[in-house]
């Protein structure tokens, strides 16, 4: 009688929950069907009282289920069924007809008979649970497998990286060599020339070969960027190792700051200062300045010569521009890229040249050893 | 209380009786056969507790625990070491190993797989241990947790703090052994019932 009590106890609240609650007694007759899982199993409360639940369901009659309800009734501990060792203690379909994945817990019930026992079985639908896990799992492998293609595939690129750079010193080194060859019989063709047409056409050969020898030294300080990692360079350093001449002298207002640069970053200032001393006529001195901004660290690199022409402030960084060899100014723009610094050129013509770098946030220190 | 060998051996035979039986439904749920060793048992009273950790350290284990009340009060917790956890895993679901599980933290859902193999282990023991007694205790739900071994310890009630008994027993699973301990922590009550009732038994079966 106090069963029955208890049991419609039970109803009055299990109904309200969202999870499978189903009492048994000793012989595994359901005293209880609560409404979830009457409405996962499509079974009402009606039609499974008194029924056996083995019955119903064979699987619970294996010894991995039944032993272990069977130590729940005769009083043992809990038993917990999870979900990845039993998809569906009570197999469920949903409405788009996916099994329903359930976790388990077979309990005493507090409120029998210690004279017919009885347990309580609480399922728990972990459905959604479970397929989040599994997506993020796959996803997770997936990322895994794509990680180890890519380094699979960086490792085939560094050895045909190095091949390639064998093969560009190789070719390099023999054509320098020919040039050279090339450059010892010119000289004894144009001493030998007494036709001026001859010696204009001599003169051509050598600076078109001259123009070969530009290219290859490039192509050897081109090949050296990126090779080794960017590193932390204090920017007082680089400037007293510039070997500056008397009349160009270099003043910097940079104390304590570091940039975060490829270690070629030294070629960028050293170039700076060759192009001032080539094409900045009458400047007298070079003031460098830093200062910190809402974009990061700008760095004004200026000198009181000539300026450039408004219409090549862009085009001096462009491969084969200038006098020169037309690769100092692309080099350095491609040195700094690599940590992400920009340069532009700011200066007005007549005044001077002005080049500004953006150095991004991160990328700079200031008052930090290098 | 003191304890001899011959105590010592009917607690290992109590473990070992419900290490077996949990073996059975083990082997029977993963359709693998799951053998386990013949528990190593040592006891611990509440000040000899520290010997515990400089025996097995500071490891974090994955811990299952189990509350018992009644004649016989206090934790039970399975215990697996993080490698072993991972290996257990991978091994009854079937998954396919890998070496660098160990550094990954357990879903909720693996997490609720190992509490179901450690809630097997405890009720197996637990099971023996509550037939010799002859007395019905009741239980909470296992759950799962995992901690190093002085948090494992400090979870208990102090009251069900003043024994410690510690087996060890290795599980083999398609020849990978997986490291296991159950912990029983009680208070010296129920530790004295439990002796008590072994040497009964003992004396029962003498010639």
């Amino acid at each position: 009688m106090n069963q029955q009590k208890n049991l419609s106890v039970l109803t009055e609240f299990s109904d309200a929950l969202p999870v499978g609650i189903c009492v048994i007694d000793r012989k595994h007759i359901i005293l209880f069907w609560n409404r979830t899982i009457a409405d996962w199993s499509g079974y009402s409360g009606e039609e499974m009282a008194g029924q056996n639940l083995l019955d119903l369901y064979p699987d619970l009659n294996t010894p991995s289920y039944r032993v272990r309800i069977d130590q729940v009734l005769d009083g043992g501990p809990p038993a917990v069924f999870s979900s990845q060792l039993h998809t569906s203690f009570i197999p469920c379909r949903k409405a788009d007809g996916m099994l329903r994945v359930q976790q388990t817990s077979v309990i005493r019930y507090p409120g029998s008979d210690p004279d017919h026992p009885c347990v309580m079985i609480i399922i728990e639908d972990v459905t959604e649970l479970d397929h989040e896990i599994r997506s993020v799992r796959q996803m997770k492998d997936q990322a895994l497998l794509e990680v180890q293609e890519r380094k699979k595939a960086e490792k085939a690129l560094e050895k045909l990286n190095a091949k390639l750079n064998l093969l560009s010193s190789v070719t390099r080194h023999d054509i320098l060599n020919k040039i050279m060859v090339i450059d010892g019989f010119l000289g004894f063709a144009e001493e030998m020339a007494t036709d001026p047409t001859q010696a204009e056409y001599l003169g051509h050969v050598r600076a078109a070969a001259m123009v070969i020898q530009n290219i290859l030294v490039f192509n050897r300080q081109y090949e050296q960027l990126g090779i080794e990692e960017p590193t932390w360079f204090a920017m007082d350093t680089l400037i007293e190792a510039i070997d500056t001449e008397e009349r160009l002298p270099i003043h910097s207002a940079c104390e304590g700051v570091s940039i975060y640069c490829d270690p070629m970053l030294e070629k960028v200032f050293y170039n700076l200062y060759d192009n001032a001393l080539r094409y900045a006529e009458g400047a007298t001195r070079i003031e460098i300045t830093c200062h910190p901004s809402s974009s990061g660290l700008i760095i004004i690199w200026e000198d009181d010569g000539t300026g450039v022409p408004e219409d090549d402030k862009e085009e001096i960084f462009k491969r084969g521009f200038g006098k020169n060899t037309g690769l100092g100014l692309f080099l350095v723009r491609e040195i700094l890229a690599i940590t992400g610094i920009t340069i532009t050129e700011t200066g007005e013509e007549g005044k001077g040249a002005r080049f500004e770098f953006c150095v991004p946030e991160g990328e700079y220190r200031i008052g930090n050893p290098a | 209380m003191e304890i001899d060998a011959s105590d010592l051996d009917g607690i290992r035979e109590l473990v070992n009786i419900g290490v077996g039986k949990a073996a059975g439904i083990l082997s029977e749920m993963t359709g693998s056969t799951i053998e386990l060793t013949i528990p190593n048992i040592s006891i611990y009273s509440q000040e000899e507790s520290g010997q515990i950790i400089s025996q097995i350290g500071t490891e974090r284990y994955s811990a299952i625990s189990l509350d018992f009340k009644g004649v016989f009060s206090g934790m039970t917790y399975t215990l697996f070491p993080a490698e072993s956890a991972h290996i257990l895993i991978d091994a009854i679901t079937g998954e396919e190993l890998s070496e660098d599980r160990p550094e990954q933290p357990f879903s909720s859902i693996q997490a609720e797989t190992l509490k179901e193999v450690g809630n097997i282990l405890i009720n197996g023991v637990m099971g023996s241990i509550t037939n010799v007694l002859k007395s019905q205790l009741t239980y909470s739900l296992p759950t799962y947790s995992e901690a190093d071994m002085p948090a494992l310890i400090q979870n208990v009630r102090q009251e069900h703090r003043e024994a410690i008994l510690l087996a060890e027993t290795h599980m083999f699973i398609k020849n990978l052994d997986i490291e296991g301990k159950i912990l029983i922590i009680m208070g010296a009550q129920s530790f004295e019932t439990l002796i008590q009732r072994v040497r009964e038994i003992s004396r029962d079966e003498e010639p």
